[in-house]
């Protein structure tokens, strides 16, 4: 007789990681916390690590964590849409969260969010944090004592727009990446709209850039879920991930999702 | 007084409000002499209340003293002009206004907002005596929350009259006046090029001018913060009582971060471009000219819609150069500052890659654009992948600003974009700098000339003395221009004629200014006995193109590629070093010597075959066709 199968879980909250290092074991801890208050909440949780090609110190930091997850995977394929896309393949859950594994989220994300996206009636939707705090590590050389940033002050927060917004420009994503990688969504529209596979030595990276424009154009709607947060570390002397980007000429493979300008 | 309107959305009126007597505004307006405000707030205050009190009454009105921390004499004197006409205490002309007037006591106490929010309150009195008296009001207006601006200011312990350091610090030092508001100067409001969220109040304090807009943040996402601090201490790293008041952006104002006027740039491009050319500027120089030539030849020939990107210069320093006839490619093209749009921002190449990535065209030319060649440099590799890209650099001499480009930008270009010179010299230096398997990404395609857009000279043989000689170009240093002083110096009798963009003032009798030159069809050429060519470095001269193919002779240094293009006896070279018939002016004496002593005849005939080396060389179909090839069209 066969074992019944487990239920699917609601969520399959999935941590991307590859070189963190030691500055995974933050994220891991706050991703823990966020995970326990769902499961909390009543919200059921598959718990997900993906490690592709990872460094010595990522897996030693892991290692900590590895009993509280319910897959750990290690891969090699070196690019980070093609390791979101490979957890989804492997994702039970009725919806996917994805996690970048050197940020920290608000505990409320995974409650929140998926109030969102569990009433919304529509096939397809991605929801966002409301609130992103990109803090900057170098800014403790200026650290204020009052409540007035100190001048030259580089951390600071942004809010996600709802692509539903009257005021949502799509021609936005032509210049910025105005959502971060952290998202929930259904599974099955992360299996529509996979991460299109950008290959760095090309020249062509910035996976969450290029998917979350070509959502945006095929007219998944963007939400966000109120009273939530995203914090996304920028490491002094090398900058966010979109500063390392610039760095290294990296550029989306916007071409492919947006019409020629002007026709 | 007038009579009480009643109001619906007062809350707490019950009933409209009886006349206020004399007597009660009289006795009112005594007890909310606040003293013990008094004396914290003036130095200058009695020690006895009823001295405190009738040193108040008689400066409330010339000096501004205030009663108590709600009302402030001056501002209410200003907001209400017509009171200085009339000799009125203000505070007690505020007693004993209607709240239906709209009048506040202090920029941040909104009274209709307490009378809507505070039963009982039906008049200014009992309204003041709340604030002075009562205890339990936080919101003095909607945005202005007593209880929040003490508790998140813990520095403000000490501070007894919260409103006052509000508007006189707080609102400068960005404090924020509540949890669910924020104030902005209102010079920063008003000059947002898009929306900060809606104005919810405005006042003016000490000469400056604040607006209160939402602040959308709410304290649950702080509270989560905060709670990421056990886990990661870093999330402090801006102050731990900053993060309410760090700056807030979004999608609709991220631009404004960037300082990147995206949406105008994007208004530029009305029609699909085929063809981007990127120039720094709109000058009359050289890189321009082989500028205009490929915009004209790709739009009239290769029927290419093209688009001219001037990277760092704005629209007005352009406008001018256009009336040039040798710019005259460049007419009924897209051209579209850049600069304008992205001058400010500290990523222009970054904004220029996404720019063309939005544009997708079939190709991109690099015509002397620092920012163009940063951002081939740079995002070369990813562009590739959807367009053609070249950059053209014409020598490898120093250029007037600094290093030429090649030597910054050759080895960072080149693969991912094609190097295109107008002259082969150029191209045999950056093959000797280049392993050989980088070699076919140099192309060669020479400039085109036009004899249409040239006089045709109509004498030929040099005048008796033939001592009129004719110079065009940027007067600058390394134009040599020490040379054509040297020549009038040492011979009086000849006179230089010199056009340049810029004015020039002349350092001898015999060199003359005749302006700028935008068009050579208005020259009168023979009235010239020579054109005389002086530069230390160069690509290929177009002047000395066009000058040949006039038929006047012309005086050349050997540089650049101009033994390219005569390789026969056509114009007369001078070298810019010694040589055995001396130093460059030496020899310039000697080639006007030359001109002087040849029949009219033989000259007629070098003339020629300078003549017939341009065309031959030169010629527009040849353009096109290498052009064609270059774009793979072919």
């Amino acid at each position: 007789m066969m074992a019944a199968e487990a239920p699917a879980p609601d969520i399959s909250a999935v941590i991307n990681l590859h070189g963190e290092g030691r500055l995974c074991h933050a994220s891991l801890r706050s991703f823990d916390l966020m995970c326990a208050t769902a499961v909390d909440a009543g919200i059921g949780v598959e718990r997900i690590a993906i490690l592709d090609r990872p460094t010595p110190e990522t897996l030693e930091t892991i290692a900590d964590f590895a009993d509280r997850f319910d897959q750990v995977r290690q891969i090699d394929v070196g690019d980070l849409g093609g390791s979101r896309n490979f957890a989804v393949s492997r994702a039970r859950g009725t919806f996917v969260a994805t996690f970048d594994g050197d940020d920290l989220w608000g505990r409320e994300w995974l409650v929140r969010g998926h109030a969102v996206v569990q009433r919304q009636r529509r096939k397809h939707v991605i929801v966002h944090p409301e609130i992103v705090y990109y803090f900057d590590d170098s800014d403790f050389q200026r650290s204020s004592q009052s409540d007035k940033p100190a001048p030259g002050s580089k951390s600071f927060l942004f809010r996600h727009n709802a692509s539903t917004a009257l005021d949502f420009d799509e021609d936005t994503l032509r210049f910025n990446n105005v959502y971060t990688s952290n998202i929930l969504a259904p599974r099955a529209t992360l299996k529509q709209f996979p991460y299109i596979h950008v290959d760095a030595a090309r020249g062509m990276g910035v996976e969450d850039w290029a998917w979350n424009a070509l959502t945006v154009r095929r007219g998944v709607a963007h939400l966000t879920a109120a009273g939530t947060v995203h914090l996304v570390r920028v490491k002094s002397g090398i900058g966010s991930l979109g500063a390392r980007n610039t760095a290294s000429g990296l550029l989306p493979p916007l071409p492919s999702v947006f019409p020629k300008l002007g026709g | 007084m007038a009579a009480r309107r009643h109001d619906a959305t007062t809350a707490g009126a019950a009933a409209p409000r009886e006349p206020i007597s004399s007597a009660e505004l009289q006795e009112s307006y005594v007890r909310l002499f606040d003293f013990a405000w008094y004396r914290y707030r003036y130095d200058d205050a009695p020690a006895d209340a009823v001295s405190a009190f009738r040193q108040f009454r008689a400066g409330v009105r010339e000096q501004g003293r205030n009663p108590n921390g709600f009302f402030l004499s001056s501002w209410y004197m200003e907001q209400n002009p017509q009171l200085k006409q009339v000799e009125v205490d203000p505070f007690l002309h505020f007693l004993a206004s209607s709240l239906d007037e709209g009048l506040r006591p202090h920029p941040i106490i909104d009274t209709a907002f307490i009378a809507r929010t505070v039963p009982g309150v039906t008049s200014h009195i009992e309204l003041m005596k709340l604030l002075v008296h009562g205890e339990g009001i936080d919101r003095t207006s909607i945005w202005f929350s007593r209880d929040y601006y003490r508790r998140h200011n813990p520095d403000l312990a000490a501070v007894r009259d919260l409103e006052s350091h509000f508007i006189t610090h707080g609102a400068r030092e960005r404090r924020n006046p509540s949890r669910d508001y924020r104030v902005l100067p209102a010079h920063d409001y008003d000059s947002a090029r898009v929306s900060k969220g809606p104005e919810i109040d405005r006042f003016e304090w000490a000469g400056d001018s604040f607006v209160v807009i939402p602040n959308p943040v709410a304290d649950t996402i702080f509270d989560q913060i905060y709670e990421q601090g056990e886990i990661d201490p870093t999330i402090f790293a801006p102050g731990p009582l900053t993060l309410p008041s760090l700056n807030l952006f979004d999608a609709t104002d991220i631009e404004t971060r960037d300082l990147i006027d995206y949406r105008g740039l994007l208004r530029e491009f009305r029609t699909e471009i085929d063809v981007v050319i990127l120039l720094p500027r709109l000058g009359i120089g050289g890189g321009e000219k082989y500028a205009a030539q490929l915009a004209r030849t790709l739009s009239k020939t290769l029927r290419k819609e093209v688009a001219i990107l001037v990277t760092d210069s704005f629209d007005d320093e352009n406008a001018p150069v256009l009336r040039s006839h040798s710019l005259s490619g460049f007419r009924h093209q897209t051209i579209v500052s850049f600069h304008r749009h992205a001058h400010r921002t500290w990523k222009k190449p970054n904004v220029l890659a996404l720019l063309l990535l939005a544009l997708k065209p079939e190709a991109v030319f690099c015509i002397n654009s620092d920012t163009g060649n940063a951002t081939i440099a740079r995002y070369g590799r990813a562009l590739s992948h959807y367009m053609k890209l070249f950059t053209t650099f014409f020598s490898e001499s120093p250029q007037a600003l600094g290093a030429p480009f090649s030597a910054i930008y050759l080895d960072a270009v080149i693969g991912n974009a094609g190097v295109v010179s107008d002259n082969e010299n150029a191209l045999a230096t950056f093959r000797r700098r280049l392993p050989r398997a980088l070699h076919p990404h140099l192309h060669l395609l020479p400039q085109y000339c036009d004899d249409k857009s040239v006089p045709q000279r109509r004498r030929s043989g040099a005048r008796p003395g033939a001592r009129k000689l004719l110079w065009i170009g940027r007067w600058e240093a390394f134009k040599n221009i020490d040379f054509v002083v040297e020549l009038a110096r040492r011979d009086p009798d000849t006179e230089i004629h010199l056009f340049s963009p810029q004015e020039i003032f002349p350092p001898l009798a015999n060199i003359a200014y005749r302006g700028r030159l935008d068009d050579l069809r208005d020259l009168d050429i023979d009235d010239y006995d020579a054109f005389l060519f002086t530069s230390r470095f160069e690509g290929m001269p177009n002047i000395v193109l066009e000058m040949a193919l006039t038929g006047i002779p012309v005086i050349a240094p050997e540089v650049g590629g101009l033994r390219e293009t005569f390789r026969k006896e056509g114009i007369f070279f001078y070298s810019n070093g010694e040589t055995d018939q001396g130093g460059p002016v030496d020899q310039i004496e000697r080639r006007l010597g030359q001109i002087r002593k040849l029949s009219a005849e033989r000259l007629a005939k070098r003339t020629a075959t300078a003549r017939a080396e341009v065309a031959e060389r030169h010629g527009a179909a040849q353009f096109a066709h290498e052009l064609r090839r270059l774009l793979g069209d072919e």
